[in-house]
């Protein structure tokens, strides 16, 4: 247990060595640090799509919030006159607050429903986005959005965060703060009231629990966060452009959801791992750009046949087969079989629920 | 004369043009066992859906220790003391019997929104008094030695245990019982049976239970309540209730419907 608690912290380490170092290791290739800032957003992006699992809907509307985040970062610092954070805080409030509006009525209804109103009101947004003329600048969108700028910061002095180089560290650092709150409220009491209503909702209620309230807390904590990732992609592209095919469609709610998925939506570093691969095997697979979506759809297919737990279930999964080859030979009598394999799968189940427990 | 604990006043839900309860009147006494049986569509269980708030009434009134409840949703009502168990299995799936009964603790811990926030969930989790309160539960409905099994290996007769465990776990003054004895063999009726007596007598637990059992609502309940399309048809002993000619119409059917 303490042996692979140290493993997990130096897998840890490691990770984020790399992370830091890894402007250097491009040795500031442009478009490669383009590349992992979109990431870094997007990571952010499915978190908060899968935080909203944990009360068992499936939000369609991520892509809504963030392009409200985005326009409002856009207007804040080009109207507004704010300076970057102040701006990419009050882009998330404004998200969680319009979720706050829609919660109520939105989270009285379950599953598909709920999946269908995020979806419609996502694309309303976005609509109203294209077609706001004074505001979003309509169809053309926006262009010269400012990003944090020059800044004098401490021991470093005078750096242009709006160079990709830069602004790597601000977008991994903003994700990095954002994924641990949510990180931290995923293990805090709230969630075990969470998932009792995930469980049942009905039965939740019949013992106190308040679920229209906790559930409401949960989608506009995810809002907040699609709110933050939308300003921070507004201020590193610098252009903002409301159209169907931009990242605010409705093909990229559904790109988010396959990147859950193929991460494994029960693990919190699903949404990393799914959306790192995908990404880097789109960006590889750049020639054959045609293809891409029938690869990451054969991909999605391939991990929910045989993977139904995601990539990072993976080991877990390994380890429940070796565990059932190790006792399959060794049962002396044939019957006793079925009990070994019942008891590898409790085990099974155990582990996940550990694993979840323990990130 | 003292005032009932829970008092519906002409209630009524309609569904559509279906009254599935019309104008029933129904007052429980503190530390009573009630007994709601009817035939199957006698609207039983919308009554039971009503008082417990997961269905909101077209008409009439619910008043619990004289605040009026009508307008409450169920979590409100839980918080003020009645607590259900439903007639299908209604358990948190993903967890075991322990943990069940923990979640069902809710109001038994602290749930401001600091609260909830600010501590973490497996420290809550562990928190010995809590977990002996639990583990206490379980043994009062004979569980204790199953509390780490995932509650849905449980078999029928100790799910539905559970599932009491875990209304008891809010500490109610009320408990709604909804055919607890669907479904069991004769040893776990009985075990059922004797938990029901057992948490009215001991813990003073005040109880409406519907079941169609009708033996079991004899043994069990000092008053009945018969109801039949909707209506109230006969309120009074078990015993008086079941020899009445008009219930036994509406099990039956009339002589006439024979010949």
């Amino acid at each position: 247990m303490t042996k692979s608690g140290v493993g997990k912290i130096v897998l840890w380490v490691a990770i984020a060595v790399v992370a830091f170092l890894m402007p250097q290791i491009l040795s500031g290739n442009q478009y490669w640090l383009t590349v992992l800032c979109l990431l870094a957003i997007n990571v952010l992006l499915v978190s908060s799509l899968r935080s909203v699992t944990l009360i068992n809907e499936i939000s369609l509307g991520q892509v809504g919030f963030a392009i409200i985040g985005a326009f409002t970062y856009a207007t804040l610092m080009m109207k507004g006159g704010f300076s970057f954070w102040p701006a990419v805080i009050v882009s998330g409030l404004f998200s969680a607050f319009v979720a706050l509006l829609l919660a109520y009525p939105f989270l009285k209804v379950k599953g598909i429903y709920f999946s269908i109103l995020t979806l419609l009101v996502a694309e309303t947004f976005r609509l109203v986005a294209f077609y706001w003329n004074s505001l979003t600048g309509g169809p053309l969108g926006l262009t010269g959005v400012p990003g944090p700028g020059t800044q004098n910061l401490p021991i470093l002095g005078e750096i242009d965060l709006d160079r990709p180089y830069n602004f790597y560290y601000i977008a991994v650092a903003v994700v990095l703060v954002a994924m641990l709150i949510l990180y931290y409220v995923e293990r805090a009491y709230i969630s075990f009231q969470w998932r009792a209503i995930r469980d049942d909702n009905t039965l939740a209620g019949a013992v106190g629990i308040n679920v229209i309230g906790y559930k409401m807390v949960n989608f506009v904590l995810a809002a907040f966060m699609a709110g933050i990732s939308g300003a921070l992609f507004a201020g590193y592209q610098h252009n903002l452009s409301a159209d169907a095919t931009s990242r605010f469609g409705v093909t990229m709610s559904i790109y988010l959801l396959v990147y859950m998925v193929v991460g494994g939506k029960s693990y919190f570093v699903g949404p990393l791992v799914g959306t790192t691969v995908l990404t880097l095997l789109a960006e590889n697979t750049r020639s054959m750009q045609e293809y891409q979506p029938m690869i990451t759809g054969a991909i999605a297919i391939v991990v929910m046949l045989f993977m139904p737990a995601g990539l990072v279930g993976i080991p877990a999964q390994i380890q429940k087969w070796r565990r059932r080859g190790r006792s399959g030979p060794a049962a002396p009598v044939s019957g006793s079989g079925v009990v070994v394999a019942g008891s590898a799968s409790d085990e099974a189940v155990a582990l996940a629920h550990d694993e979840q427990a323990n990130g | 004369m003292a005032m009932p604990l829970l008092e519906a006043q002409n209630v009524s839900r309609h569904f559509g043009g279906l009254a599935a309860v019309d104008q029933v009147d129904l007052a429980v006494d503190e530390g009573e066992i009630l007994g709601l049986i009817g035939p199957n569509g006698a609207g039983k269980s919308t009554l039971l859906n009503l008082i417990d708030g997961t269905l909101r009434v077209s008409a009439g009134r619910i008043m619990f220790r004289g605040h009026d409840i009508t307008r409450y949703p169920p979590h409100r009502r839980a918080h003020l003391g009645i607590g259900r168990v439903f007639q299908k299995n209604a358990l948190f799936k993903s967890m075991t019997a322990l943990e069940n009964v923990l979640a069902g603790s809710y109001l038994h811990t602290e749930h401001g929104p600091w609260a909830v926030i600010g501590r973490s969930y497996q420290r809550v989790r562990k928190r010995q008094d809590l977990i002996d309160r639990s583990m206490e539960l379980l043994g009062f409905v004979g569980l204790a030695d199953q509390a780490d099994e995932l509650c849905t290996n449980l078999p029928h007769g100790s799910q539905r245990e559970l599932c009491v465990a875990v209304a008891l776990a809010s500490d109610p003054t009320l408990l709604l019982l909804d055919e607890p004895l669907t479904g069991m063999n004769a040893e776990e009726t009985t075990s059922m049976i004797d938990i029901i007596k057992k948490l009215n007598s001991l813990r003073g637990t005040t109880v409406i239970v519907v079941e169609h059992n009708v033996r079991a609502v004899l043994g069990l309940c000092a008053t009945s309540i018969v109801l039949n399309y909707g209506q109230k048809l006969v309120e009074g002993t078990p015993h008086a209730c079941v020899a009445d000619p008009a219930v036994i119409e509406a099990y039956l059917g009339a002589d006439s419907d024979v010949v």
